[in-house]
């Protein structure tokens, strides 16, 4: 890299941190987290070529950043197509696959883990997940119901041969294979976009990203409402399947941050948000794992960063607790002043801008929605502008410049 | 405070905690003390599940605690309120009207959806609940095989907006426009679309979905 280039990747990425740390920066960032379709559609791609074809999504995604000149790179949200068709996964919908090529995709949440199972799944998680679990959630991996559990196969390893010898499994065999091989091709055409984009002297937003454990329950295992359901009639069970995920999530982020060589861990956090639950069960069944997980990163010189979806006003009081300037939070939905408040020396406000006025506003709108971010938040330091989910897919593209440009003319004012 | 007062003070805490035990009991008790099934639904299932919708509406309660009260109501109803019902072949309707509910094709969006199904359910309408990634005809399909009163769609995404249209042009098409006033909502929508293609109103959050669906019965 020469040095010049190294010099302004360097300048960008140290005014990112220092944002993100909610130390003093030169200016007032703006820097979308990450993007799902939007890219793409500027691009003229359809949302199922953007899943297939990395390439054209990762060069889509390139495009936008130096279009819009952000002060970072964003990352892609969106998962390979293959990864759902090599598996005929049934627990997300996606273009191309199982809806119309200009759909997003988009999960299926149901309860994988019914109630009286969770004895069942506590007691062995690992059996569970791999032959009641994923069996459900895929076609392609529904053979491994049939299979015994391991332990039963006997301590030596030579009767996996066995075990495995049917047309069906061979089949599923095949199948994993095939995962593995698409995730390669994915991973390589990421890496080579994170590079392009340092060479252009972008920094990426982020590296790893996560669900907190009480949403993996929620989303993946139980539901919305088997979980709520069993707040009040499995509260234990509910606990003890949210902390299962505590450790190995943060040995899993730990890993990947170090794999991506980014510190910068993103967190979607959204069952935890005001109307969800009470402040009551928050604090019992959603914040002690997010807490603990949160708290082991920073402690192991990570940032994680928590995108909280909905509105959060209500939790500020819990988020102020986390050590200062180590925990940026990028909102969705907030009071401004009491985030302000409470959190305006406490961490970094990243996003706010919302999806709504971005898809349907006008520029001028934007531009004085992001002139009130400023005003409240830029004396204090910290402030990245951002939509509040980044951009959305229907973003105007004009709004999206208007939110840029608001940006930039405070830095001259 | 009258007998029933106190049943109902009772039989709200009970579905709020999902003591289904308790909550059967009483309506067993009731019902063997000469309370008919009708009764005890007037006088203490319905306006029980009304207070918990307003608390909702509120935020003094939230969402563990309406479906676990709506899902202890359930399990009343179906062991003793239906089977009293049926054997004293009362045949009185307790409901308010049965409205279909449904997102509409290409999304698979439903907290927002099913959040409106548990408020209609706690405020006496029965409802059908089609899921997720509905297809225009199957919402005029099952709309005309399940005989309901109301049509209510939903849509997160902006993109799936034209299939709740179709529903409406579909309803023309069929001649049946009239029979079915349409109901539409979801983070995508709002009034004037409502307008734009045809529904009858638009509900801007699970309560106001209620209101609407009784103004639309003439039931406010």
């Amino acid at each position: 890299m020469p040095a010049e280039v190294k010099t302004v990747l360097q300048g960008r990425l140290e005014r990112f941190n220092n944002a993100l740390q909610l130390k003093s920066t030169d200016r007032v960032l703006v820097g979308p987290c990450s993007d799902h379709f939007f890219s793409a559609k500027l691009a003229g791609i359809s949302n199922k070529d953007a899943m297939l074809e990395h390439d054209k999504r990762y060069k889509a995604m390139k495009d936008v950043v130096l279009r819009f000149d952000f002060d970072i790179a964003l990352q892609s949200g969106v998962y390979p197509a293959q990864w759902y068709s090599i598996l005929g996964a049934r627990h997300y919908k996606w273009p191309g696959g199982n809806l119309p090529e200009d759909k997003t995709f988009q999960f299926v949440e149901k309860e994988y883990l019914l109630a009286d199972e969770y004895d069942q799944f506590l007691a062995n998680p690992n059996d569970f997940t791999m032959r009641v679990l994923w069996p459900r959630m895929t076609e392609g991996l529904a053979p491994l119901e049939q299979l015994p559990p391991f332990y039963s196969i006997g301590p030596d390893p030579i009767f996996l041969g066995p075990a495995f010898a049917t047309p069906e499994n061979l089949a599923m065999l095949e199948k994993l294979k095939l995962l593995a091989e698409a995730s390669v091709d994915s991973m390589q055409a990421e890496g080579d976009y994170i590079a392009e984009m340092e060479e252009l002297g972008y920094p990426v937003s982020y590296g790893a990203n996560f669900t907190p454990p009480f949403d993996l329950v929620a989303d993946f295992l139980r539901g919305l409402r088997g979980t709520m359901v069993d707040m009040y009639r499995a509260p234990d069970k509910l606990l003890a399947a949210v902390d299962l995920y505590v450790e190995p999530q943060i040995e899993a982020a730990i890993a990947w941050a170090e794999a991506v060589n980014n510190p910068r861990i993103f967190f979607w956090l959204h069952k935890g948000a005001a109307g969800f639950m009470s402040d009551e069960h928050y604090q019992k069944f959603y914040w002690p794992s997010l807490r603990q997980v949160v708290l082991a990163l920073v402690e192991g010189g990570l940032t994680p960063i928590l995108h909280v979806q909905g509105d959060y006003t209500p939790r500020l009081p819990y988020l102020a607790e986390l050590p200062r300037g180590k925990v940026p939070i990028h909102y969705d939905r907030i009071d401004r002043q009491d985030a302000m408040e409470i959190m305006g020396d406490r961490q970094c406000f990243w996003g706010g801008v919302s999806s709504a006025l971005l898809s349907t506003g006008a520029p001028d709108q934007v531009e004085d929605d992001v002139k009130e971010l400023i005003d409240i938040f830029a004396p204090h330091g910290g402030l990245i502008v951002d939509g509040s989910v980044g951009i959305p897919d229907e973003a105007r593209p004009e709004n999206v410049e208007a939110m840029v440009d608001a940006v930039h003319q405070s830095i001259g004012a | 405070m009258s007998d029933w007062e106190s049943k109902q003070k009772q039989f709200i805490k009970d579905i709020l905690a999902g003591d289904e035990e308790a909550a059967v009991s009483m309506a067993r008790t009731s019902l063997e003390e000469g309370a008919t099934p009708v009764e005890f639904f007037e006088n203490c299932i319905a306006p029980s599940l009304q207070d918990v919708g307003k608390r909702f509406e509120t935020l003094d309660i939230f969402l563990p605690e309406m479906v676990t009260a709506a899902d202890t109501v359930e399990k009343v109803n179906s062991e003793v309120i239906k089977p009293a019902v049926a054997e004293s072949q009362a045949g009185e309707s307790m409901s308010l009207g049965k409205v279909l509910l449904a997102t509409v094709q290409g999304d698979l969006h439903d907290i927002g959806k099913n959040m409106v199904g548990l408020m209609l359910k706690v405020n006496g309408f029965e409802v059908v609940d089609l899921g997720t990634n509905v297809p225009p005809a199957d919402i005029v399909a099952r709309a005309e095989q399940e005989q309901v009163d109301i049509i209510g769609m939903s849509a997160l995404l902006t993109t799936c907006l034209p299939y709740m249209k179709d529903v409406c042009d579909f309803l023309e098409g069929k001649g049946i426009r009239d029979k079915y006033p349409v109901i539409i909502g979801g983070a995508a929508t709002h009034p004037e679309i409502a307008e734009e293609m045809g529904a009858n109103t638009h509900g801007g959050s699970a309560a106001e979905g209620v209101e609407k669906c009784k103004m639309l019965l003439g039931k406010l």
